[in-house]
């Protein structure tokens, strides 16, 4: 079983973003995971999550996002999680802008676990404390730490 | 020969990628299928079936558990559980297998039955330069073997 607080690590934290429109966020998303040796072409990633996003907003509201897809620029599960204090507009159904995002990308042959990763990050969150501890946290260290005391 | 185009479904109702999971699953309601072709530009780009959204309800840890014959009860079903609000999250592209199960018009109900076999498919879809044509289902094929009347 995959679980989010094992595929995140520091280096897939961001807890300040920088980006204050979607496309940029996915820019900086995709820098995040390229600097961290996950994906083998960073743009071609990027188009991924592009293709994916324009179908449809991944902002389901309540402040959070959760880009997706699959693609083969990346060997295995891929998980990164950025925090905006402003918050980013990503179309969401309730209007709100996204503060808390979770990057979800696998090859395409992984889709069982992808789609299980996705269901998993989503029923986390659905968890209003949690996403309140997550806005307050301080480190990446801590996030991971909140991740492995409220994930199942 | 038993071939076929005689005995899949004409023109079935075909879906693109952005139909959310939700409606998907209106549909297989609705047009009573076990698989939906995904299509783009008239092209057959990838398959979503039943199953592929059934799984999602599975939890993790039933991948482990062979016997599941002393549970007697997996507990309720959250509204919501998974797909975000209004389900909007997951789309037919988050789910759809891209190597889809085709085959010939032309090819003998017989191959059809074995490719399914072999591979576990549920479905074929039926395929030629043109594009889609029909879905050939289990159902389909069992009716023909037997004689049996739609």
């Amino acid at each position: 079983m995959e679980k989010i607080s094992e595929l995140l690590t520091d280096e897939l934290i961001n807890l300040n973003l920088s980006s204050k429109n979607k496309e940029d966020v996915f820019g900086e998303l995709a820098d995040m995971v390229h600097r961290a040796k996950k994906v083998s072409d960073r743009d071609a990633f990027l188009r991924s999550l592009m293709k994916r996003e324009n179908l449809e907003s991944t902002g389901i509201g309540k402040g959070l996002a959760i880009p997706h897809a699959r693609t083969d620029t990346v060997e295995g599960v891929v998980m990164a999680f950025a925090r905006s204090e402003r918050g980013v507009d990503f179309q969401s159904l309730d209007k709100k802008p996204a503060h808390l995002i979770f990057l979800i990308a696998s090859p395409e042959r992984e889709k069982s676990i992808y789609i299980k990763v996705l269901a998993r990050t989503s029923r986390l969150l659905r968890n209003d404390k949690f996403r309140q501890q997550l806005m307050k946290a301080s480190s990446p260290e801590e996030v991971i730490q909140l991740i492995e005391k409220n994930e199942i | 020969m038993m071939k076929v185009r005689d005995y899949m479904h004409k023109d079935p109702k075909t879906v693109t990628r952005d139909l959310t999971l939700r409606e998907t699953a209106s549909l297989f309601t609705s047009e009573e299928v076990e698989g939906l072709p995904v299509v783009e530009d008239g092209t057959v780009v990838g398959l979503v079936t039943r199953r592929d959204l059934l799984k999602l309800f599975i939890p993790d840890y039933m991948d482990l558990i062979q016997d599941v014959s002393f549970l007697e009860d997996f507990g309720e079903l959250e509204p919501e559980a998974f797909f975000g609000m209004e389900g909007r999250l997951l789309l037919i592209e988050d789910v759809m297998r891209g190597d889809v199960p085709e085959i010939s018009p032309d090819s003998s109900l017989l191959k059809a039955a074995v490719i399914m076999e072999k591979n576990n498919e549920d479905l074929l879809i039926v395929t030629d330069k043109s594009g889609v044509l029909g879905v050939l289902t289990r159902a389909d094929v069992c009716r023909a073997f037997f004689g049996a009347k739609k």
